[in-house]
């Protein structure tokens, strides 16, 4: 074995190795990261199960026999927003599905993360402001990241907005 | 100023229409966020920079939709919408618009 072939070889094991550290890592912490963000959204989401969210324009009460909407004017624009981003894992598992096509589950669970995160601070501030209810929700996803690297090597991450109107129920 | 994304306000009465307000502003990448954000790129997680970048740019929207609102001389902005456009690479858009009018109280 000559010189030139051992440092291929060298370049060969650095590459695959530092692919699969790479790999590694994302696997663990991104797994660790979304563990620890689905368990920080559940419990806020429990801390905020008494407000009430549609997505109808009204100031829907009717659900609740006896309630009525609180009349005095106090109604505001109520927003939050959540920029999620892939791990390698992910990225590289994705990819590997789009040469076979089909449904991408993890990509589904980053803007599904980003939207309950973007509802959960949209409500928050809802609640501190002193609303009880939060109507006519609307999501819209924004393009952020792709071209931030321009071009070259695209941020995989999804930016989710939601917009509503916080609202007092009276009897609630 | 009553700012709302529904057609009315609970126990208010629209008075006058001054018609359409919009405010916008156009943000660029960041090389530091963009740094972090590659990194995060890996462990997965918030990229808290951007999150704040699109904070930030919906507050200025508003602002400057609110400060027009103002200069008609409304005291609400009803059915408020959001929308963005990607200007150039490492460019968006944030746009914020709604209705002026003017309100009172249903009961005066």
């Amino acid at each position: 074995m000559n010189s030139d072939s051992i440092g291929m070889l060298f370049q060969l094991v650095f590459t695959v190795g530092v692919g699969g550290a790479l790999l590694a890592i994302g696997l663990l912490a991104g797994r660790w990261a979304e563990r620890r963000h689905l368990a920080s959204l559940a419990q806020r989401e429990e801390e905020l199960r008494a407000m009430l969210l549609t997505d109808v324009r009204g100031f829907p009460v009717a659900a609740h026999p006896g309630q009525s909407v609180d009349p005095s004017g106090h109604a505001r624009l109520v927003t939050g927003e959540a920029v999620i981003s892939s791990d390698y894992f992910k990225t590289f598992v994705s990819a590997l599905r789009k040469i076979v096509g089909g449904e991408m589950k993890n990509y589904q669970g980053l803007l599904d993360r980003a939207r309950r995160e973007a509802t959960v601070r949209m409500l928050s501030e809802a609640r501190a402001a002193g609303f009880d209810s939060v109507c006519n929700v609307r999501y819209a996803g924004y393009d952020i990241t792709s071209g931030i690297s321009g071009g070259k090597k695209p941020v995989v991450s999804v930016a989710v907005q939601a917009i509503g109107t916080a609202y007092r129920r009276r009897g609630a | 100023m009553y700012v709302v994304n529904t057609e009315s306000i609970p126990g208010m009465r629209i008075v006058q229409i001054k018609g359409l307000v919009q405010g916008n502003t156009v943000r660029s990448k960041h090389f530091g966020r963009d740094f972090a954000a590659g990194l995060k790129n890996i462990v997965g997680g918030e990229l808290k920079g951007y999150t704040e970048l699109l904070t930030e740019a919906r507050r200025q929207a508003v602002e400057r939709m609110l400060a027009q609102a103002q200069q008609l001389g409304a005291n609400a902005v009803l059915n408020v919408r959001f929308t963005t456009s990607a200007v150039t690479t490492g460019a968006a858009e944030m746009y914020a618009y709604g209705t002026a009018a003017v309100v009172e109280p249903a009961t005066a």
